[in-house]
């Protein structure tokens, strides 16, 4: 089998192109050619959720109050609530504040979730606009980092990066999480613990970065903030760089990122459009601002704006790879050395690739479990 | 010259070619050489184009043969209508058969959910809207805020099977935005049902589709014949089914006495059933009987579509059409312990990488395990819509007598014993049946090439894995003893002449040693009231053939009960892999 061509994990690059999803039926408010800041609203789409708190205090006559039931769809200025008032002499109304469809009724914690119609998808980076979708989002183009991630949960965000720390344990969580990082992204060096993502949550932290997560803490996660707070979904976006598990960050995410702490980075975990995950891998954006760009114009080399796309191929000596066997998942290594058939314990004969992984440690993986991280054989090699 | 055939797959993207001896039925089949690479159609900026150029390096001087383009290559439609009513199921069907293996069914009926229902459709782009009903409300809604987006085509196709004279609302809401069709309505009166036009409705707008895409001009330029893999799937099931049906009339040795002196004759079922179990998608064609139509099912698998037991998944409040995977119900197939928590992450991580292949046989166990549970979850949702009257049977097993499984899982599998195990488990045939294995997906490009070749059993490539015998019920309380009971006296006579008679007892396996393509009369006399096809108590008597693994007893539960002590159940799993012989057996007549 010819393995799957990835391509670097990471790019530094110039003149690099990132297309903001917003759906069908979104507002496009950009022109081709203009210069956007990371707080530059591109347009409104579909897919953005709002909480509207209700003055429910009557416990379980509540639910007789709310006229809506989830699923159906409001518009601006409709009456959501009707609560009988001076003892029944008059009734207060309140009104939905944007269109969309309800998503949940959260009466334990007295609000409604509201699927709006419209929500602002910010640019998240510097740069310009390559070109405008119709009916479908916005190209940027723009100097700066992307980084490749393995999975991710949560709408695109943008907000200033934390320095990395360790939230693999809950003894972490009181060090490293508090008030002062609401709207921030943190940054986790490796997993990242379920009593993490809750404390996460609760101070309104905009995203996580992490090395990976099991899907244990995941699931508990999700089930203790959905208790907590009556949503079915997780309030942050949460992204994961090298597979389920407790895998460390890969040492060159955790360079480039230590590059991006205390600015502004855009977590684009895209849409899912019907294809697998697999082909929809998350990004994280950062370009820097007018001032950085000005002093490191002179200094530095950039590499090509799209590092050189090739074809699926076979590896060759020398290749960046990442390796997605079952056992062994998420671990990185160069190929070193020519592909060899060999027959294995199962009886199959299969084509092996001798592989140093990071830690020095050497073995052979079968060439379909790997992922190629190199471009064409004569492209600039780089993750 | 031999011919290549193309498959785009829902994970790999895949050449194959097939040495054309086979065709006939005459010689065995060969690959001559496959390829395969994880499919760029899907990923950000791929194409299938680049997938394609990747696998047909070595098949330059090949005849180019069929190309069949799954899910994201395919059209896609979106049907509206009243959730269960024939209507709807059997558009539902002709959607699936003909215009590929994407439907998203909106329940118009459900007003309060709709819009739910309607965000998700808006955000992927369509080639067909189908109008089982008349649902004014569901177009105008759907094409709110902009509305759905062709995906090939320049408009939308759109067409309407409901009641006839009441598409008049539907057709001025979509107006100009869509091609609208007006069809016969599928229901011509109460009870008869005509769903003719509305598939070859179906079939000509998935031809437009697929004729239009950009991405697939390149293989129609290069020669090959572009279908969706759907309709080669059905025509597949349509064709095998009533292959190994022999009426007892014309079996040798057993009609003209038996029916003489009137006792119970049996004959392997008409039905067909075809189960691709790939990477994401598992997918089901299954034709009642010759010249009989073949429902289909898709069951999609979720990268995180898997469930822990007493917290849930971390889809909780997504997709509530994907039912989750329970890890601790894979884990119980496997025949050693793996905690829960890594478990967990390594299904997690494959699912994400449905392309990993296994490397040893603790990695081939724990997808044989995933492969089992997907397997029974497709084959209890399967239902066949019949078009007659548009009636749906019950459990579809009980008119099956042939199932053929094929799909990247069993590519990756070291030997038949194991595809066996995978059949058995995930599919519980029930009464007397063959299980096949199209271990290379064969049969849709045949089928589409010139029809699906007789199934003759001596092809390496197309292999009868086994004649299974087993009860249509049975419950098995693993707390108490089995060994004195009795399930039923079974009697093989081989054509030579030799007989032998033995017991099989509850909660078993075993096998009888009939050689690959031997026929044997089969009498299975069942104790008590218990059913092998011929109704409770009677006696089971026909044709069997003997396939790679013989003759295979099953008698461990339907459905199949597993002790719920760990150390019981993997020492029960471990001895049902050893009978059916999982670690040792390898598979033949490969020529890579």
């Amino acid at each position: 089998m010819i393995p799957r061509m990835l391509g670097p994990l990471t790019r530094r690059a110039t003149g690099i192109e990132g297309v903001r999803e917003l759906g069908g039926g979104c507002e496009i408010e950009v022109r081709q050619g203009e210069a956007v800041i990371p707080a530059t609203v591109l347009g409104r789409t579909k897919k953005g959720a709002r909480v509207v708190r209700l003055p429910l205090d009557e416990g379980e006559l509540a639910t007789t109050m709310v006229l809506k039931r989830a699923g159906e769809s409001v518009r601006r200025g409709e009456p959501l609530l009707r609560k009988p008032g001076f003892f029944g002499l008059s009734n207060t109304e309140y009104v939905c504040p944007v269109d969309g469809y309800i998503e949940e009724i959260l009466i334990p914690q007295r609000a409604v979730l509201i699927r709006e119609q419209t929500a602002d998808v910010r640019a998240g980076v510097w740069g310009t606009v390559a070109d405008v979708m119709p009916e479908r989002g916005v190209v940027l183009r723009f100097d700066g980092t992307v980084l490749r991630f393995f999975a991710g949960w949560g709408p695109p965000v943008a907000g200033t990066l934390t320095p990395g720390v360790d939230l693999f344990s809950p003894a972490d969580v009181s060090r490293f999480i508090g008030e002062e990082h609401r709207g921030k992204i943190l940054w986790a060096l490796s997993t990242v613990c379920a009593e993490a993502i809750v404390e996460a949550a609760r101070v309104e932290v905009a995203g996580i970065v992490a090395g990976s997560i099991g899907l244990t803490e995941l699931v508990r996660a999700t089930a203790e903030v959905t208790a907590k707070t009556g949503r079915a979904q997780l309030p942050l976006t949460l992204l994961i760089s090298d597979g389920f598990g407790s895998a460390a960050m890969s040492p060159d995410f955790r360079r480039h990122l230590s590059g991006a702490v205390g600015r502004d980075i855009y977590l684009d975990n895209p849409v899912s459009g019907g294809g697998p995950g697999w082909a929809l891998d998350p990004v994280v954006a950062f370009s820097p601002g007018p001032a950085e760009r000005a002093d490191a114009s002179a200094a530095r080399a950039d590499s090509p704006g799209v590092m050189a796309g090739s074809g699926p191929r076979l590896p060759v000596p020398g290749d960046l790879v990442r390796t997605i066997d079952l056992e062994m998942f998420g671990r990185h290594g160069t190929v070193s050395g020519p592909l060899i058939e060999r027959r294995l314990a199962t009886g199959v004969t299969l084509s092996v690739a001798p592989v140093t992984l990071d830690d020095g440690m050497v073995t052979e993986l079968a060439v379909a479990n790997l992922e190629l991280l190199s471009g064409a054989p004569d492209s600039p090699q780089g993750r | 010259m031999t011919p290549v055939h193309l498959e785009i797959g829902n994970v790999l993207t895949r050449a194959m070619r097939v040495d054309a001896g086979g065709v006939d039925g005459t010689r065995a089949q060969a690959i001559v050489h496959e390829e395969s690479t994880p499919t760029t159609v899907y990923a950000q900026d791929g194409s299938a184009v680049a997938g394609c150029d990747a696998v047909l390096t070595a098949h330059r001087d090949a005849r180019p043969g069929v190309a069949l383009i799954h899910l994201n290559g395919a059209p896609r439609t979106a049907v509206m209508g009243l959730a269960g009513l024939p209507t709807t199921e059997l558009t539902i069907q002709g959607a699936l058969r003909q215009a590929g293996s994407s439907v998203v069914q909106v329940r118009s009926a459900d007003a309060a959910s709709l819009e739910a229902q309607l965000v998700g459709i808006r955000a992927l782009p369509l080639d067909v809207l189908a109008f089982a009903a008349p649902a004014p409300l569901t177009a105008e809604r759907l094409l709110a805020g902009g509305g759905v987006r062709p995906r090939v085509l320049p408009r939308l196709l759109a067409m309407y099977n409901g009641p006839a004279g009441e598409h008049g609302p539907i057709e001025a809401v979509l107006g100009d935005a869509v091609e609208f069709t007006v069809l016969p309505p599928l229901r011509k009166e109460a009870t008869v049902v005509d769903p003719g036009p509305t598939e070859q409705w179906l079939a000509a707008a998935a031809d437009r589709a697929v004729t239009t895409d950009p991405e697939l001009v390149r293989l129609r330029d290069a020669g090959f014949r572009v279908a969706p893999f759907a309709r080669a799937f059905t025509i597949a099931a349509e064709s095998i089914a009533g292959q190994l049906h022999e009426p007892p009339d014309q079996q040798p040795g057993v009609g003209a006495t038996d029916i003489g002196r009137n006792k119970a004759v049996a004959t392997l079922k008409p039905g067909a059933a075809l189960i691709d179990l790939g990477g994401r998608y598992t997918e089901m064609a299954a034709a009642l009987g010759p010249g009989r139509a073949a429902s289909r099912w898709v069951e999609d698998l979720n990268e995180l579509g898997l469930a822990l037991p007493g917290v849930g998944s971390a889809r909780r409040g997504a997709d509530e059409f994907i039912r989750e995977l329970d890890v601790d119900a894979i884990g119980r197939w496997l025949p050693f312990e793996w905690a829960t928590t890594g478990l967990a992450d390594a299904l997690a991580n494959y699912l994400r990488r449905p392309f990993a292949v296994p490397t040893n046989w603790r990695q081939v166990l724990t997808l044989l395990a995933l492969g089992r549970v997907r397997l029974q979850r497709a084959r209890s949702g399967f239902r066949i819509v019949q078009s007659g009257n548009g009636q749906v049977p019950g459990d579809w097993r009980h008119a099956t007598g042939t199932y053929i499984l094929s799909g990247g899982y069993t590519r990756n599998l070291p030997g038949p014993g194991l595809a066996l195990a995978l059949a058995l488990d995930g599919l519980e045939p029930l009464g007397v049946a063959e299980v096949w294995c199209d271990r290379f997906g064969l049969l849709p490009f045949l089928a589409l090439d010139g029809g699906a070749p007789p199934l003759s059993g001596t092809d390496p490539l197309l292999p009868r894995l086994a004649t299974v015998v087993s009860p249509n019920l049975l419950q098995i309380d693993w707390r108490k003893p089995h060994e004195d009971d009795l399930l039923a006296l079974v009697t093989v006579e081989r054509e030579g002449g030799s007989s032998t008679t033995f017991r099989i007892v509850p909660g078993g396996l075993m096998r009888f040693p009939l050689r690959p393509g031997e026929r044997a009369i089969l009498t299975v006399h069942p104790m008590r009231d218990n059913d092998f096809g011929a109704g409770p108590g009677k006696v089971w008597r026909g044709r069997v053939v003997g396939g790679l693994a013989g003759l295979v007893f099953d008698a461990r539960g339907r459905p199949v009960a597993l002790p719920a002590d760990a150390k019981v159940r993997q020492a029960k799993l471990l001895e049902w892999l050893d009978t059916l012989e999982a670690g040792r057996s390898r598979w033949d007549g490969e020529r890579r």
